[in-house]
């Protein structure tokens, strides 16, 4: 009897352990439907507050109690943040999360200088852009905690500035070609209204070099250059190099200067050498430099 | 006799023939192409000072020199101001050629190179070397006078036209293709350190180092040229109005 218990016991026990190591974790499935009282309000101290009900907690489950930090919070606003929870559906990415603040329109904050920073997000442009499949944080690491610490970037251009880097971070050449561009140099040089990665790439709606058409560049363009045609986009060299098959005009222009500067400085610099080795050994030998009249 | 061919601007003006009267100097420049050259330093200077820190960023001097001069708009409208001061001065210089001619009802050709200078450039090479005994004798302008004056009509045929594209980007590509944006970032500041380094290397030793003139030619300030330097650099020049003289004494 006792060896029958024991054996039973033991077969719990596994049964348990293989729950709890091969069991589904919360984490990117679905919450369990969460009650909602009269008004709709998600009920989450039933099973989450410290007068939870026992009998509404699945067996096997445990159920974290919010932690000491979140106190201040009002009792059931959970979902204001924890979205993903109520969403229903295991394939929520994490940028559900974000979007319950960001994916309102004119959602605004304040940087240290009284700048105003736009923080809404176009959720359906970002997840179609080349972009989509990241989670917010890939991005913005700082922003992982709520709520958010304060933005330590002094002003706006400070902030785009901070954005760039995090750009520069995957497109190391991109960011290179940029730095030589006269954006790039104007932006180092302290201009506030130069152009840096978001002001052309725009922040969310991000795409692919291919996927650009003319019109749009040139509509991309005149956000800063005042009724910029597809003509003046057209000038843009994008992030490579002239080459003969990229900008050929601007590739031969760039070696032609280069043989010019190189020929002409030559032939002046050996012109002045010469000059001067002539009189020199006129002045040793005693000469007088003598005209052909 | 006629007039010898290509000859620019032989005769002493007369507000100088006061001081011509006495024989020791020559007129070499009128009073407009001493203003025309005033201007053209003067903005050029400018111009290099702060188009150089614009090309060559990247270096502590030019950072240094934007951040005195108020930062990067600053350096630009300064340097857009003194281009507008160049501009002016090509359009002074165009229009004094074109009232040269109605006047004088003759092309003031004696900058212009001719089939003499090549020649006076083989020689002068020769004598340089040591192959010659003898300099050639160069008429009111060197060759080299004349590429120096040649080098500013198809530097500010490039860098001004760059330059003006790059100014006005959208006009301009309203009416002509896009590429040419880049084309001029490139042609500008490349074709500006050439004319730079041209300054800086042969055109200051030919105005101040040169042991001829030491430490300073004065002429192109003044207008006038010692006879005896001129009789000595510019012998054709110099027979040249002697024979006038003779002709109209």
């Amino acid at each position: 009897m006792v060896r029958r218990l024991l054996f039973l016991a033991g077969i719990v026990a596994a049964a348990l352990l293989a729950a709890t190591l091969l069991g589904p974790s919360l984490r990117g499935v679905a919450h369990p439907l969460v009650p909602q009282g009269p008004d709709g309000t998600y009920q989450c101290s039933t099973c989450h507050g410290p007068g939870a009900d026992p009998s509404a907690i699945p067996a096997g489950t445990t159920v974290p109690l919010p932690p000491p930090d979140h106190a201040a919070y009002k009792p059931d606003s959970c979902v204001t943040c924890h979205a993903t929870v109520v969403a229903q559906d295991p394939t929520t990415p994490s940028y559900a999360l974000c979007a319950t603040c960001h994916g309102q329109k004119d959602k605004l904050t304040k940087l240290p200088d009284g700048e105003t920073l736009q923080v809404s997000v176009d959720v359906a442009a970002f997840r179609s852009s080349v972009h989509g499949d990241f989670s917010c944080t890939e991005c913005h690491p700082k922003q992982r905690t709520i709520p958010h610490a304060p933005l330590t970037a002094a002003d706006l251009r400070a902030f785009k500035q901070e954005m760039g880097n995090v750009c520069q971070s995957c497109h190391a050449e991109a960011t290179a070609s940029y730095a030589e561009s006269f954006h790039g140099m104007a932006a180092r040089l302290g201009v506030s209204r130069a152009a840096t990665c978001t002001d052309c790439h725009t922040a969310h709606a991000v795409k692919a070099p291919a996927q650009w058409t003319l019109a749009e560049r040139a509509t991309q363009c005149a956000t800063c250059h005042t009724g910029a045609t597809a003509s003046f986009a057209s000038g843009w060299m994008g992030h490579r190099e002239p080459s003969l098959g990229w900008f050929p005009m601007v590739f031969f222009a760039s070696k032609f200067f280069v043989a010019l500067t190189a020929l002409t400085l030559g032939v002046g610099i050996v012109h002045v050498e010469l000059d001067v080795l002539r009189w020199s050994s006129n002045k040793i030998r005693g000469r007088k430099e003598e005209v052909d009249q | 006799m006629p007039a010898p061919p290509g000859v620019a601007f032989p005769r002493p003006a007369p507000a100088a023939s006061a001081r011509t009267a006495r024989a020791e100097y020559v007129e070499r420049f009128d009073v407009h192409q001493r203003i025309q050259h005033i201007l053209m330093l003067a903005s050029f200077t400018v111009l290099a000072l702060t188009g150089l820190p614009q090309k060559f960023d990247q270096l502590g001097l030019s950072q240094w020199a934007i951040a005195v001069l108020g930062g990067l708009e600053t350096v630009r409208l300064i340097h857009h101001s003194a281009a507008w001061v160049m501009l002016f001065d090509c359009a002074y210089h165009a229009a004094y050629l074109i009232a040269s001619v109605a006047v004088k009802r003759r092309l003031p050709l004696g900058a212009f190179a001719t089939p003499r200078d090549f020649v006076d450039a083989w020689r002068t090479l020769l004598y340089f070397l040591g192959l010659s005994r003898k300099k050639p004798a160069y008429d009111m302008f060197t060759y080299l006078e004349k590429f120096d004056y040649f080098a500013v009509f198809w530097g500010i045929a490039i860098i001004g036209g760059s330059g003006l594209v790059l100014l006005f980007p959208v006009a301009v590509t309203a009416i002509l293709p896009g590429y040419l944006v880049p084309v001029s970032f490139v042609a500008h500041s490349d074709e500006a350190v050439l004319a730079v380094g041209w300054i800086l290397v042969v055109h200051m030793f030919y105005a101040h180092l040169a042991p001829r003139v030491f430490p300073f030619n004065t002429s192109i300030f003044t207008g006038l040229a010692r006879r005896d330097d001129a009789r000595r650099e510019h012998p054709r020049w110099i027979a040249r109005l002697a024979k006038d003289a003779s002709k109209d004494g």
